[in-house]
Formats: structure tokens, C-alpha cells, sequence
């Protein structure tokens, strides 16, 4: 396989964009990935585009918008996921050597309220949605309690990770929420689905993320003194191990306890040959308060039911064992569904260019780690200098 | 009896179709499968085996009653959901070891607790358009 590295990242701040297009929210991010590229459109191959709810010209437009060149465009549709399957077909695109040079790009204009996970006349599932059993914190929020049973985990270490996330969002420019909220801000907060508070869950975000990625012989070209390597892209669905529970069209994932995340980690690291004692930072997946305990757990940075005291004490923090999130993660700096995974590839990119500015984490790291998940499946993306 | 009578009747209906049943005696029961080569128990029933992929299944009624594993009271409303928030959402684990995703009624919510013993029941959830009344399963405390 071809070595395939980051070239340029752009992000459009996370927030509330009702005034502008999808087209005009991804412009923005994709001009600032060419230009930190130092590649013009002309000599993109090919785009993948990933979103949730975006519809059937989005995509074309999105590209279209920067010249009819007539290349290939592919739109990823993967839940919160959709950013870094949109990267990972990218990625083996240039890595098998069908192309040199790819945008990619993510988006999401969400609507109000909670994401229903499907749509009754076309799934077909009556009972899972107008039983209110098509309700994502709530699954999560059962996974968190039966935590609290089985490894005492508690609502303090749930505040403590999203009050890290919160110290850090005001710190970042692209992140959604810029208000500092405590630990105790968080646990005042009204209650979601028990034990999750208001301030344990993502914020309703639109916003647009994109990167460029090429071949390491052609990126020459371009100047690639500060290319950032993909060493390793993974995926994986749940297995019948992972299920959790029915009835329902999405049943199984992570809700039990991280199995898919660990599985998916270990293979992501056998590809590259590293692990935890080589990357100091981790961007993963938490849309709610305890998904960042799931997955440091799962990803092998601590023991199982040692996550939340982790978050509790601090290790987590850019100072840390392991920086978590550093940007804000989804709860400060916002889920806009398929921008996340992309967004999680520009700060990354971002600290291990030492251009992390008051997020920077110390030590000058070599290697970081992008987790994403949607309705249940897991994307990789170990970056390494 | 004229069709026209016929159909005028209230029905009872299932919410959807094939998660439970009746049996000889009007008793309702969760419908599941059971792969006949590795042995495994999926709920709701499958077609193909979710291990091994055989289509070699058994149907069977599951156990009537089974313990809370874990729950969390839901205060916020999914905009196709008919039932009014707050409810109890639980995952309850069975004796033949699958888990179902439920609604927790008839219950004191300060009270329910994992390894609770509850019971599946099928209660009306809405009226339809035509007058039918609409049931769905839900699980409740064992008295």
C-alpha cells in the first residue's frame, strides 16, 4: 500500500448556521484545507463527502461549487460516523493507488430535538419508535448505570468528563460552546435520561470540517514538510457479541461496555505497530458523559472500571497519561454528525504539528488517535509525523 | 354477518407485528428464534441465524418473565414517541439470555432497581383510525 499522508485541514466553526447552505458551510473548510494544502482543486482526483442527514445533491454541490472538473464523488452516509467513513474510503482510495490526491470533507445541518434513529414508514420498526425506545442517550444512559453497578463508577466522574470538555471548548476557536461550565454546573444541569444531565450531552450542531489527503511520492511535489501519515485506517461493525438488546433495526454496538472500540483498537494498532505507550492523544468518540471512561478503557490506556477515575483524577487532561479531547470533544465543541470525524482529524493534525496553540499538548507527540462511532460501527485513524 | 359489519367491528391490533403472540389459551408471549446448529436466541426473531447465518431456525415463545438489568428514566420525547415522557426505559435480561429493550410501567420509578423481577404484559397504546385499539408489549413489577 501506498503511504498516504494529511496535507491540509479546514473547519468551520461548530454552532448554529440557519442562515447558510450546506454549500456555503463547507466552502469555508474546504478552502482552508487547499490553501494549508498547498494544492489547488484542479488537481483533486476525487472527493468523498460524509453526512447523515444531507441529501442526494448535497455532495456535488459541495465539490461543484469549487469547479466542474468531472471527477468522482462519493457520498458516506454513516450515522456520527460518516466523516471518518468518508476519510477511510479516501484513505485506501490513495493508499491502493487509484488516486494521489482526495478531498474529504464533512457536514451536517441537524434539525431540532433528538435524532429518532430512523424513520417509522420506511424501517418499519413501530414498537422501537412510538415506544420511545428509539432514544440514543437513553441506551447510553442504561450502559452508564449498569457501570455504576457493576464498577461504581458515579455521577461526579460522569461531571468531571464533561467539565473537562468544557474547560477546554472556550480554549477552542472552532468549538461550539464557549462558556466555561464546573463539574457542578454539570451535575445541576436538568436530567436527560438518568443518570445523564443536560450539560453530559452534545449540543445540537451544524458545522462542516474537510482534509486533504494524498500520496506521500506525489505530495512531494506540493512541499510536504509538515505531511501528517495515516498509519493505519480500521473499521468494524458489531458482531453478534456486541448485540445489545431488541426490538429494533440498530441493536448492538458499544452500549455494553466498548467490546467493538477494543476490537477495532487492537486492530488499528497491530497495523501500525504502536500502542497506548506511543499515542499521548486520543480524540474519541463521546457524545455523552462516560463515553470517553468506555472508550480509554476499551482503546487500553487503563483497566475496565478504571475510566471515570481516570477523568476524575485528571489523567486525562492535555497534561495527562492520555490527552482526551482536547478540543472540547462533542459535548463542548459540538457533533454536527458528519463533520466530527473530520473535525477530530484537524485537531490532530493541529497538535502534531505543534500548532495546537492553548491546546497544545507538551512533549512534541509523534502519534495520535481518532475514534468515531455511528449507530453502533467504529472508524480508526492512528496520525503519526 | 354482512363484510360491512364485520369491518365496522373494533379490532385489537398489534403496534407491530411479530414481536409477541398468543397462545391456545389467549396468553401472550415474546415471539424469538433459536439457531437449530449453534444454539443461539435472537429477539426479535430472525430469518438467518445472527451468529452463524443458518437459516435453520426454531420459533419459540420466550419465558413470560425476566430481571432488570439496567434502566434509566427517559425525560425528553423522540418526535415519533406516543407515550408522554417521563417514562422508565429498561433492558431486560431473560432466562434464555437475550435482552429486551422495554418499557418499564405500572411501576414506582424510585423503586425499580437491577435484578428487579419483572413481567411482559400487553397494554393498549392508541386508537387507530379506524376505531382498532393498538397494543404493544411493555414489562411491569412482579406483584
Amino acid at each position: 500500500m501506498n503511504e498516504v499522508v494529511v496535507m491540509g485541514i479546514g473547519t468551520l466553526r461548530f454552532g448554529r448556521w440557519p442562515n447558510k447552505s450546506v454549500l456555503e458551510m463547507a466552502e469555508a473548510p474546504i478552502e482552508a484545507a487547499l490553501k494549508d494544502s498547498g494544492i489547488p482543486f484542479k488537481d483533486i482526483q476525487a472527493a468523498y463527502i460524509g453526512s447523515e442527514l444531507g441529501h442526494f445533491p448535497d455532495a456535488r454541490m459541495i465539490v461543484q461549487n469549487f469547479g466542474w472538473t468531472g471527477i468522482p464523488i462519493s457520498q458516506m452516509q454513516q450515522a456520527c460516523a460518516s466523516g471518518s467513513a468518508a476519510l477511510r474510503e479516501a484513505f485506501y482510495s490513495v493508499a491502493s493507488g487509484r488516486y494521489d490526491v482526495v478531498l474529504v470533507a464533512g457536514y451536517e445541518k441537524m434539525g431540532k430535538g433528538l435524532i429518532p434513529g430512523g424513520v417509522p414508514e420506511q424501517d418499519k420498526e413501530y414498537h422501537l419508535h412510538y415506544m420511545g425506545l428509539d432514544v440514543t442517550p437513553a441506551r447510553i444512559a442504561m450502559a452508564i448505570k449498569s457501570r455504576m453497578l457493576a464498577y461504581g463508577d458515579t455521577p461526579e466522574m460522569l461531571a468531571a468528563e464533561a467539565a473537562q470538555c468544557f474547560e477546554y471548548g472556550p480554549l477552542n476557536p472552532y468549538a461550539h460552546n464557549q462558556k466555561k461550565y464546573t463539574a457542578a454546573d454539570v451535575l445541576a444541569s436538568p436530567m436527560i435520561c438518568s443518570p445523564l444531565t443536560l450539560l453530559m450531552s452534545c449540543p445540537i450542531s451544524d458545522g462542516a470540517a474537510a482534509v486533504i489527503i494524498c500520496s506521500k511520492k506525489k505530495a512531494k511535489q506540493y512541499g510536504a514538510s509538515r505531511a501528517i501519515t495515516i498509519a493505519a485506517s480500521v473499521a468494524g461493525t458489531p458482531d453478534y457479541n456486541d448485540l445489545a438488546g431488541g426490538p429494533g433495526p440498530h441493536i448492538g454496538g458499544d452500549f455494553k461496555g466498548g467490546k467493538l472500540t477494543r476490537r477495532v483498537g487492537l486492530e488499528a494498532y497491530e497495523k501500525c505497530g504502536m500502542g497506548p505507550k506511543d499515542i499521548k492523544i486520543v480524540q474519541c468518540h463521546a457524545p455523552f458523559a462516560g463515553g470517553g471512561a468506555i472508550c480509554i478503557e476499551a482503546l487500553d490506556y487503563c483497566k475496565e472500571g478504571e475510566g471515570g477515575r481516570w477523568f476524575l483524577e485528571g489523567k486525562t487532561k492535555i497534561d495527562g497519561v492520555v490527552a482526551v479531547n482536547t478540543d472540547g470533544g462533542l459535548i463542548a465543541r459540538g457533533h454536527p454528525l458528519g463533520a466530527t470525524g473530520v473535525a477530530e482529524i484537524g485537531e490532530l493534525t493541529r497538535q502534531l504539528r505543534g500548532e495546537g496553540g492553548a491546546l497544545q499538548i507538551p512533549n512534541n507527540p509523534k502519534v495520535a488517535m481518532a475514534h468515531n462511532t455511528g449507530l453502533g460501527c467504529v472508524n480508526i485513524h492512528i496520525l503519526k509525523k | 354477518m354482512s363484510e360491512n359489519i364485520a369491518s365496522a367491528e373494533k379490532k385489537v391490533v398489534p403496534l407491530q407485528e411479530g414481536l409477541y403472540a398468543a397462545d391456545s389459551s389467549g396468553k401472550y408471549h415474546l415471539v424469538a428464534s433459536r439457531c437449530k446448529s449453534c444454539k443461539l436466541t435472537f429477539f426479535p426473531k430472525r430469518k438467518y441465524c445472527g451468529k452463524c447465518g443458518s437459516p435453520d431456525v426454531e420459533v419459540f415463545n420466550l419465558s413470560d418473565r425476566g430481571k432488570v438489568y439496567t434502566f434509566s428514566q427517559v425525560d425528553r420525547k423522540s418526535i415519533y414517541t406516543i407515550i408522554e415522557p417521563p417514562y422508565m426505559q429498561a433492558d431486560v435480561e431473560m432466562p434464555e439470555g437475550v435482552h429486551i429493550y422495554t418499557i418499564l410501567d405500572k411501576c414506582d420509578f424510585k423503586a425499580v432497581d437491577f435484578g428487579m423481577e419483572v413481567e411482559m404484559y400487553v397494554d393498549k397504546v392508541k386508537q387507530d383510525e379506524a376505531g382498532n385499539d393498538v397494543m404493544a408489549f411493555k414489562f411491569k413489577p412482579v406483584a
